[in-house]
């Protein structure tokens, strides 16, 4: 196999990896910040609806 | 925006500076060598990838050792952080290797001494992260991950020392006698080095920064419950 095809498939794994690795921590920190936002929300909603009753 | 965040991006702009600079070093700076030919550059990613896989499994050993003395969250945090990028790091150690050796020895893989501990080690926190994810008990889940990210650790200077202690064919480019690269060459390594340091530092700090929300989230969702 042509060592130039291989180097150049190394390097483009190399920020496959990398920049794949990179996305998967982005995708994952808008989740658990969306996540965080609701549930903050739904708390805040129910202590509302408690105090309102109280 | 808050001064960690503006840290954050400070440093994932650092990181992409001295990527680059990497690349040109690696591709263009570094002279081209006589017998692998361009291929030999494949070097310049191949061992600082795989000085990262071994200093995060480093950070993710002494983590567990804290967490087990100490206790506390934020140890295992670190140490599960750690680990997962170490493996990341380590599965582009194989597969680059894997490429250099189909162009140098004519085959994908060897069962030599420093590819079969490489595999071994990769194999331990691959267990590591099974581990992580099948245990429930967030006590028990740190514990038993500390025990395994410590035990795996040991396998960390066999890899390294597998070219010193067994016969094997894999090149030795740093041995007792110094250094075996040109001036040039070692400067493109030693640039390369920094930028996946650097990139390894921005991605531990994001990852612990996110174990730290997913807590914020599963300590939400039982307020909920």
């Amino acid at each position: 196999m042509n060592s130039t095809y291989l180097l150049v498939a190394a390097y483009a794994l190399i920020w496959v990896f990398v920049f794949g690795y990179i996305a998967w921590l982005g995708r994952r920190q808008a989740w658990l910040q969306r996540e965080v936002e609701l549930l903050r929300k739904a708390i805040e909603g129910y202590s509302g609806r408690k105090a309102a009753r109280g | 925006m808050k001064t960690r965040e503006w840290a954050g991006l400070a440093l994932t702009g650092l990181s992409a500076l001295a990527m680059m600079a990497a690349i040109y070093a690696a591709l263009v700076y570094a002279p081209t060598e006589r017998v692998m030919g361009a291929l030999q550059r494949i070097f310049y990613f191949h061992v600082p990838v795989a000085v990262v896989a071994f200093l995060s499994f480093g950070v993710s050993f002494v983590a567990s050792i804290g967490y087990l003395a100490r206790g506390g969250r934020r140890w295992d945090q670190v140490a599960y952080a750690a680990a997962e990028i170490g493996e990341v790091f380590a599965s582009l150690v194989i597969l680059t290797g894997m490429m250099w050796a189909r162009a140098a020895w004519n085959t994908w893989w060897t069962w030599d001494p420093r590819l079969t501990t490489t595999l071994v080690l990769w194999l331990i926190y691959a267990g590591y992260l099974i581990l992580r994810g099948s245990v429930e008990d967030e006590i028990r889940r740190a514990r038993y991950s500390a025990v395994v990210a410590i035990l795996g650790f040991l396998d960390v200077p066999v890899v390294f020392m597998a070219i010193r202690w067994w016969r094997t064919i894999h090149p030795v480019v740093f041995d007792s006698s110094g250094v075996n690269l040109e001036p040039a060459m070692l400067s493109a390594f030693l640039i390369s080095l920094a930028a996946f340091v650097i990139l390894y530092v921005a991605l531990l700090l994001a990852r612990v920064r996110q174990e730290s929300l997913a807590d914020e989230v599963e300590f939400l969702r039982r307020r909920v419950q």
